[in-house]
């Protein structure tokens, strides 16, 4: 073979010095991809894939965030107005500038679904099987919805005149406007579900030929005040007062309206008195720190003129002619916890002073009617075998008073555990990942920046009507609030592994990233510079 | 006092017991531990001397020469390019007479740039008067030292030494070593008092004056002086002898009396030849070493006097001179013996290390000969090193798909995988990420620092661009000779010099300061990691203030060279500051740059692991904070108009930025508050459009 001899000193068809220099065997530590749970996510009593669905926002697929959403909870457009939000005080932005507008954000994907006119259809093949679902709460509504999805056939059994619940008789137009609550039980009448209203089931034993049975009867039992005038016409239990302005219009209060207790219904009640044109004053036995009521709902309160009265509870009605012309009070102070977790309020003695009203309304509490089931019968979400009947309960029937969001929890939850039984189909596990700390977000790629805000009605406006009174945000806001996420243990593709690798080491293909372990001198850059924290550096076996 | 030394170490306890006054000596592998030593010695107050960090080679020789002008006993210490950069003083030095001792730890002069000792750089300097000293081994190396000083300032000599040891076989190996007692060394070597040359307003002298026709004789002086020292290199021999119990001569005979084969060696293969000798006098060879210990005055006597019985003479060579057959000592021993018809053999070994294997090799190859040869050790035509196989022609070469593959695609980077440098470098990244914006039309001139030695190992290259590395200092001469041919040729590529801080700042200043002036149309990279990384971290005159290197152990001392203002000051010149923290930025300015007809320069500031002493995770946001607390300001520069690209809406203190790197650990707080002045002076005077 003839050789040509090249003088000099250069390097002409030489191969790339990376098929000799693998430096890769420098290493003691090698970056490795490891996914972390988000905090949001985690704290959602739902496990809505809240990073997940704000990620799609933030690609400008406001429907695909919406499809996201509905895979854990079929009711974004409720809840993106009711819930009060538990994410958004984990949410690690919140240590940063300001949490997440989760709330907001899940809203705005609803109205933008309801706008361009989107439902679902089922995609499952039918099942033989018959589910009875007893009431049309959230939590019946939502049991109703996965197993439709999951091709089961459904029929729902509501007692009163009208579907939803709570959600239709409990919370106020101006939280929840009925046009929304129709069209996402229009979404779950779509996917085949049967609705029967005004059948109330007296015995479970109606029932028997369904294949399960869901008991979701919610609690709608009021609490008794048991002082002396309690029974006068004019005092009326808050959810009463609220389902009859729900469902009738209109409901019979006087002018000078005294709302005793400290959660949402008392809430909503003093509010709605307030919108028929009465005056309300609130009272309650502990103080602002124990209030169950929603953050938001206590603030509203004092913007709409509603006072409320802390540490005091009712200690007799007095009335003359059937008509209520005061209530007595004794003012309370804080002692030992009770039962609940919260401080134990004991009576001042001599400490009793009035007030002029015309209405009580009592809001102190709601428990379950069981009586459709044997007395022994203890309800759970994994089911229970009644005289041959597969039973399965949820939502408040279970817990008592909760929140919307662990209703559609524990409808699902039942839903799981009624197709395991029926078909062996899995459980769903929760997700066991560490939790994505803030100290892990390299906040130097986020600049500081407020939440966006939602705007709402002013108090004039609002304060004679019904009207909704948070008023929504663009979809344009929401993307530049989407941008505000840190996507917590999660890849935002930010690229900045890509970037700042001195080696080449780290490459992109359809979306994820890859590390070239035969080069990678295990400097730590990419780990550093992950926005999201989902870069570790693990040593390497000796 | 016995010690466990390395060979640069030797060289430092020799020139701290010599009490050497002004020391000066430019960062070169694998020299630079001994100045790094000095430093520290001289820190510690062990030795009372002023070290002058310089620029280059040419500025340490420089210092050396103007010190030793003045009277001082002075030191410097370099190897292979350093000794050829310098080659100019020493020609100064010799011609004035002034006594320096110049170590060279030897090695390969490049190009191609090589880590071998060999003894190409001492030896070809063997004209420029000063007296050769080779070391075998690191006892050698402080005793040399310390004579080598008397020697020189004997009256009747008066020239100045090398006194050679051998880069990284003996500079990075350690040995017992019996270091004298200074008392002892201070009644040897009196302090140095010249008479011929010195300081004083009132006795002015003119020195180095121009010649018309006496320069012969001043030459002649010269000559004597090497010639009378020969017998004063043995009176001080002789007197070490009685001092210190060590004996040493101008050459070493070993078991020469009965020789009938006699080897030469230089340096520490005579340790192994002498063992091996030991060896073959058992089997009845009768066989010996002559070690030349002092090349310069050539010991012809001596030669003449232990070789004369030899029956076969070999001499082993470590350097050659193109042109002549032979290896350069045996060129002088051939001389020395042109009287004798005795066989005198010649191995050329080059830098190559040599084995107790390869002695016998040669022993037995030479002893079945009785030509006189000449012939290279076991190195040939490596068919890597400069043979393409299967081709005759050059278009069939440059279709081969192996260049071919190195042709770089559309979009994809000038600079591969695999590349040496540290995990974390971010000059690499820089330097890559600025090649990404230049696609196939790059040409690339580059020279000595981090970058240039790790992105080719022969015989790979990383480069996918023509790459084009000349030497430390000329990279802006060599890259204006490419401008200009590249023009007549009409090549149409943007022409991009890759140079670190070190280059720009100091040692390629004078090129790169002329290059601008020219006005030549070149892209001028600056990646600077404020030191020279690539020696090991010592300062350079990028390094900011308080910074902590190897020659700036308390910190780098004020005065700051702009390197801007002195860009600007060369006319319309295209200038960009930039991080490596900010790379969209960084792009935009590299795309600048290829739009514009005009020279530019663009100055990266690249965080540095090893160098800034952090851990290399922390690099991005170290870079980061430097732009956030404004001791980097992100600004452009064209015909007097000033552009600062970033302002910080917030800025940071710069103790922020200052605490992540452990250069700066040992600032007090008085000097945190200093810096923090200057930053905010700096930031204001950029923003009114001042140069910074």
């Amino acid at each position: 073979m003839a050789k040509v001899y090249i003088r000099g000193a250069g390097i002409h068809a030489a191969d790339t010095i990376a098929l000799m220099n693998k430096t890769g065997s420098w290493r003691y530590f090698r970056p490795v991809h490891e996914e972390k749970m988000p905090p949001c996510n985690n704290a959602c009593p739902a496990g809505n894939n809240i990073q997940g669905f704000i990620k799609l926002i933030r690609e400008e697929k406001p429907l695909d965030a919406w499809k996201l959403i509905k895979e854990t909870s079929p009711f974004p457009g409720i809840c993106g107005r009711v819930c009060p939000h538990p994410c958004e005080k984990e949410c690690n932005r919140g240590k940063y500038d300001e949490a997440m507008a989760i709330h907001t954000l899940e809203r705005l994907v609803a109205d933008y679904a309801i706008s361009e006119k989107v439902t679902e259809k089922s995609k499952a093949a039918q099942r033989k099987e018959k589910i009875a679902i007893v009431g049309s709460g959230p939590a019946g509504l939502s049991c109703a919805y996965f197993l439709a999805k999951d091709g089961y056939r459904v029929t729902v059994f509501e007692a009163l005149p009208e579907i939803g619940g709570m959600l239709r008789v409990g919370i106020p137009k101006y939280r929840l406007p009925r046009r929304i609550l129709d069209k996402e039980i229009a979404d779950i009448k779509a996917l085949g579900v049967t609705f029967k209203t005004g059948a109330r089931i007296k015995d479970i034993n109606e029932l028997k030929e369904y294949d399960a049975v869901f008991v979701a009867t919610g609690a709608h039992v009021s609490g008794k005040l048991h002082v002396p005038g309690e029974d006068e016409a004019a005092v009326i239990s808050g959810t009463e007062f609220l389902r009859q302005l729900n469902l009738d219009g209109k409901a019979k209060i006087g002018k000078n309206v005294i709302v005793v207790g400290g959660g949402n219904t008392a809430i909503d009640a003093a509010r709605s008195a307030v919108r028929l044109g009465s005056k309300a004053t609130i009272v309650y036995r502990r103080t602002r720190d124990e209030m169950p009521a929603v953050e938001e709902e206590i603030e509203a309160v004092g913007k709409e003129g509603i006072e409320i009265i802390y540490l005091a509870a009712p200690t007799k009605i007095i009335a003359q002619d059937g008509k209520i012309k005061e209530v007595e009070f004794v003012r309370m102070k804080l002692g030992a916890p009770d039962a609940s977790g919260r401080k134990r309020p004991i009576p001042i003695e001599g400490s009793t002073f009035k007030m002029k009203a015309d209405t009580v309304i009592t809001a102190i509490g709601e428990s379950s009617d069981l009586s459709l089931l044997p007395k022994d019968v203890k309800l759970t979400e994994k089911g229970v075998n009644v005289k041959g009947i597969q039973v399965f309960g949820g939502g408040d029937a279970v817990t008592g008073a909760g929140r919307v969001v662990d209703a559609i929890a524990s409808g699902r939850r039942a839903a799981r555990f009624i197709g395991n039984v029926l078909h062996g189909t899995p459980v769903e596990e929760k997700q066991v990942k560490e939790l994505a700390p803030y100290e892990e977000i390299n906040t130097a790629y986020f600049p500081r920046q407020a939440a966006v805000r939602m705007p709402e009605l002013s108090v004039a406006k609002r304060i004679s009507n019904f009207s909704e009174i948070s008023r929504g945000i663009a979809v344009e806001k929401g993307i530049i609030e989407a941008k505000r996420c840190f996507s917590c243990g999660v890849c935002r593709e930010c690229n900045n592994c890509l970037y700042f690798c001195p080696d080449i080491c780290v490459s992109k293909k359809d979306g994820t990233y890859e590390f070239d372990y035969e080069f990678c001198k295990g400097c730590g850059i990419c780990s550093h510079e992950c926005c999201t924290g989902v870069i570790r550096m693990v040593q390497e076996a000796q | 006092m016995e010690m466990f030394l390395s060979g640069n170490q030797c060289i430092a306890h020799g020139v701290k017991l010599s009490r050497a006054e002004v020391i000066s000596a430019y960062p070169i592998t694998p020299a630079t531990p001994a100045s790094e030593e000095l430093h520290e010695m001289v820190a510690a107050g062990e030795l009372d001397a002023d070290i002058v960090n310089v620029e280059s080679e040419l500025g340490a020789m420089g210092v050396c020469v103007g010190a030793s002008a003045a009277g001082c006993r002075t030191f410097n210490c370099t190897c292979s390019q350093g000794l050829a950069l310098m080659r100019e003083m020493l020609w100064a030095a010799s011609g004035m007479a002034l006594p320096v001792v110049l170590a060279i730890d030897s090695r390969e002069v490049g190009i191609p740039q090589g880590l071998l000792s060999d003894h190409s750089d001492s030896l070809s300097e063997r004209d420029a008067s000063f007296l050769q000293f080779y070391c075998e081994n690191g006892q050698e190396i402080v005793d040399s030292v310390i004579m080598a000083y008397k020697i020189s300032e004997n009256d009747k000599v008066l020239l100045p030494s090398f006194v050679v040891s051998e880069g990284h076989r003996m500079s990075h190996s350690f040995e017992l070593v019996d270091v004298p007692e200074q008392a002892k060394v201070d009644k040897f070597l009196p302090k140095y008092r010249p008479k011929h040359v010195f300081v004083d307003p009132d006795y002015p002298m003119t020195q180095g004056p121009g010649v018309m026709a006496q320069y012969p004789s001043f030459k002649l002086q010269q000559y004597q002086a090497m010639q009378d020292a020969k017998q004063v290199i043995r009176d001080v021999c002789k007197e070490f002898a009685q001092t210190f119990g060590r004996s040493y001569d101008l050459v070493e005979a070993y078991k020469t009396e009965d020789a009938e084969f006699i080897i030469v060696a230089i340096g520490s293969i005579a340790s192994l030849v002498r063992e091996k000798i030991d060896e073959y006098r058992q089997k009845g060879i009768k066989v010996g070493m002559l070690k030349l210990r002092v090349f310069r005055p050539f010991p012809e006597e001596e030669v003449k006097k232990y070789l004369s019985n030899a029956k076969k003479i070999l001499v082993i060579d470590r350097a050659c001179s193109p042109g002549n057959t032979r290896g350069i000592s045996c060129i002088e021993i051939k001389s020395a013996l042109q009287k004798s018809p005795v066989a005198i053999s010649n191995y050329i070994v080059s830098g190559r290390d040599i084995s107790g294997m390869d002695i016998d090799e040669m022993f037995a190859a030479w002893s079945k000969r009785d030509d006189e040869f000449v012939e290279w050790f076991k190195i040939g035509f490596d068919d890597r090193v400069a043979t393409i196989s299967g081709y005759d022609n050059w278009e069939k070469l440059l279709k081969d798909e192996k260049v071919q593959r190195q042709v770089v695609k559309e979009g994809e980077g000038c600079l591969g995988k695999g590349t040496a440098s540290c995990a974390g470098c971010l000059s690499l990244h820089a330097i890559r990420l600025v090649l990404s914006a230049f696609d196939k039309k790059a040409v690339i001139v580059n020279n000595s620092g981090c970058l240039s030695a790790v992105g080719t190992i022969y015989p790979l290259t990383g480069w996918k661009v023509p790459f084009y590395f000349f030497t430390y200092s000329h990279a802006g001469a060599a890259a204006s000779g490419m401008e200009v041919a590249m023009k007549r040729k009409g090549i149409k590529a943007d022409l991009v010099l890759v140079a670190g801080d070190g280059a720009i700042f100091d040692i390629g200043l004078q090129t790169f300061s002329a290059a601008l002036e020219r006005g030549h149309r070149i892209i001028y990279l600056c990646y600077d990691n404020q030191a020279y990384m690539n020696t090991g971290v010592q300062k350079s005159g990028s390094t900011p203030y308080g910074a902590r290197t190897k020659t700036t152990l308390a910190g780098r001392p004020g005065r700051i060279k702009n390197i801007e203002q002195i860009v600007a000051a060369h006319g319309d010149v295209y200038i960009a500051t930039a991080s490596s923290a900010y790379p969209e930025d960084l792009l935009m300015k590299v795309k600048k740059a290829r739009s514009l007809d005009k020279p530019s320069f663009i100055h990266i500031i690249c965080p540095c692991p090893p160098g800034w002493e952090y851990d290399p995770a922390l690099g991005i946001e170290i870079a980061r904070l430097g732009v956030e607390t404004g001791s980097v300001i992100l600004y452009e520069y064209e015909n007097g108009k000033l552009t600062v690209n970033y302002i910080p809406e917030k800025m940071k203190p710069v103790e922020e930025y200052l605490k992540k790197q452990g250069r700066f650990h040992n600032l007090t707080k008085a000097q945190i508050a200093e810096i923090q002045k200057q930053v905010d002076e700096n930031f204001s005077l950029v923003r009114s459009g001042t140069l910074v």
